[in-house]
């Protein structure tokens, strides 16, 4: 990541919100600094950098997301091109060279599981890509953003105990540190995840305990959040083998994004629920 | 322990995240950095370059977000401080009298020292003072800044929308109009941040003149939300709106009040299947507010 990327953002910012160098130095560098700072020609402390950023009012994280600095954080970039990709938008391209190298292999197998249909992530990797994928699990102790996403993209590929240990430590989380984030790098979105394992492999007594757990959680009482509750409760109807309850839910649920009014929602909704109903219809009969 | 908490800085909250991703100063050699310069940052807060602290981050790996989010010690005169620290009272569950208080102290360091920012922290905190003579005073100081700058930022938007409540006009939105919609659309990050906090402000406009009766305004704030490109993708802004949009076709002597009942009553009935129970008292409160209304009318 260069200096001058940085240095160009900063610019960008306190040019976009009309300040000058002088008002945006002010008490922090000198003008003459401030100004080399912006052509890239002088480096600047973390520190430093959060005080001038105070002077004209922008966040350390705005800074970061700034178009100019596409290298800086690139957890929080690849949480954006996921979420992009899991919203059904077709101009993104997943790319694992945008992680350290230590961290690649596994942020290379979540970008292959996650174009695919959960179901078929199942079998999608050989023992030796599950085991990282598992490592992954147990050997973060903290749950964050990153193993959010491997346990959401990753479920299917968990044994059952490596799923109880992904369950512990999201149960673990604490809500009012994790402000909303992207739905697939958050700890609901995880979760959600590990019931749709569940429910899949028919552990109902399992996928309504997980789901009474979610219904608890304070982000449950978001829209979204709401509605993946009742997506998966519908999923859970048709596991049963009661399809009444099942396509009931599955049609007030799509009824309810139309009502929303968003187009490509209703349209995504509508195509995962196709493809669930034929995975688990299937199952429920056979 | 909590290093973090006995030694605020960027370094302390460095060493208590490494810590809690349960990774020592020595596997950080693979980063490129050495255990000197990190032992140095994490104790003094000393000297780390800006690129180098990327590149930390990156190893344990958190986004600068959860950095940002887990340091409850970053100075608050950051706008990264300031919403930490506001998140932090919004969930305590005497949140309003913390909020109230915190509003008050930074009304008190701005008649000390006079710096604007101050202000503006208590609005964000609290909205509008109860002495109406301050209150036209910080009126003028919040409408001036907002102004004055040329295209918001998060900041701005946060600003705005806290001082509608009750320390701007509705009226001031017609002057600021155009720095309320001018959020680049283009899908990126920023944007997609930026265009929540946008059409949280402009929900707060609608609903603003909807109470106040300020239909022409609702109908224009409506409309513009209408027609903004969903890069956000937050439902709970889309259930907001309608909402909104059902109020108005009831209360708006223009507007097709039945088709407004209908949908109010749809809401209810959708909020009711996701179990939104805030959701359902609300509306209904909403819709009992614009049958009454109605009634009076005719």
């Amino acid at each position: 990541m260069a200096d001058k990327e940085i240095g160009a953002a900063f610019r960008e910012l306190r040019t976009q919100k009309g300040y000058t160098l002088k008002y945006a130095a002010r008490g922090v560098v000198s003008v003459q600094f401030l100004s080399q700072f912006e052509r890239g020609q002088s480096s600047i402390s973390l520190a430093r950098l959060a005080a001038l950023l105070t002077n004209i009012h922008v966040s350390v994280v705005e800074l970061a997301s700034m178009p100019e600095l596409s290298v800086i954080n690139w957890l929080d970039l690849w949480a954006f091109q996921l979420d992009a990709v899991r919203r059904g938008l077709d101009d993104v391209y997943l790319d694992a060279t945008i992680a350290p190298e230590r961290l690649r292999p596994v942020v290379e197998l979540v970008n292959r599981l996650a174009v695919v249909a959960p179901d078929e992530r199942r079998n999608l990797l050989n023992r030796g890509e599950a085991g990282l994928i598992a490592r992954t699990v147990t050997a973060s102790k903290h749950y964050g953003v990153y193993t959010n996403l491997v346990v959401h993209y990753g479920a299917f590929t968990l044994a059952s105990s490596l799923r109880r240990v992904a369950e512990q430590r999201l149960s673990e989380v604490n809500l009012t540190a994790e402000l909303p984030y992207l739905q697939a790098g958050s700890t609901f979105g995880a979760m959600s995840s590990l019931v749709e394992v569940e429910i899949y492999l028919g552990n109902i007594q399992r996928a309504e305990q997980l789901l009474r757990q979610m219904r608890l959680r304070p982000m449950a009482s978001d829209t979204a959040a709401l509605i993946t509750l009742r997506v998966l409760e519908a999923e859970l109807a048709l596991r049963r083998g009661d399809e009444a309850a099942a396509n009931g839910l599955r049609d007030r649920l799509l009824g309810t994004l139309q009502l929303l009014g968003n187009q490509a929602d209703y349209n995504r909704q509508v195509r995962y629920f196709d493809r669930v109903w034929r995975e688990l219809g299937v199952r429920a009969h056979g | 322990m909590d290093e973090a908490k006995s030694k605020p800085s960027y370094g302390g909250t460095f060493r208590h995240l490494r810590m809690t991703f349960g990774i020592k100063q020595k596997d950080m050699a693979g980063a490129g950095i050495s255990i000197q310069t990190v032992s140095r940052f994490e104790h003094n807060d000393a000297g780390l370059e800006i690129r180098n602290a990327d590149t930390l981050l990156g190893f344990l790996p958190a986004t600068l977000y959860e950095y940002v989010q887990s340091n409850v010690w970053l100075p608050l005169d950051g706008f990264d401080g300031f919403l930490n620290y506001m998140g932090v009272l919004m969930v305590q569950p005497n949140a309003a009298k913390l909020m109230a208080k915190a509003a008050l102290n930074a009304r008190i360091t701005y008649a000390r020292c006079g710096e604007d920012k101050y202000l503006f922290r208590a609005v964000m905190f609290a909205g509008a003072t109860d002495d109406e003579r301050q209150r036209h005073r910080e009126r003028a100081v919040v409408m001036r800044h907002l102004l004055a700058v040329r295209q918001w930022t998060n900041y701005e938007f946060v600003l705005f929308r806290r001082a509608l409540n009750g320390t701007l006009e509705l009226d001031d939105t017609r002057q600021l109009w155009s720095k309320l919609v001018g959020v680049d659309n283009r899908r990126t990050r920023l944007n997609q941040r930026r265009q929540l906090l946008q059409v949280d402000a402009l929900l707060t406009v609608l609903a603003r003149a909807i109470e106040w009766g300020d239909y022409r305004l609702a109908r224009r704030t409506l409309v513009t939300l209408q027609e903004l490109d969903d890069i956000g993708g937050d439902t709970s802004h889309l259930l907001r709106m309608r909402g909104l949009e059902a109020q108005l076709a009831m209360r708006d002597p223009h507007g097709d009040a039945e088709a407004g009942r209908q949908l109010m009553r749809q809401l209810i009935d959708a909020a009711e299947f996701l179990g939104d129970k805030a959701m359902v008292t609300r509306l209904s409160n909403k819709l009992a507010a614009a049958e009454q209304e109605l009634k009076l009318r005719s």
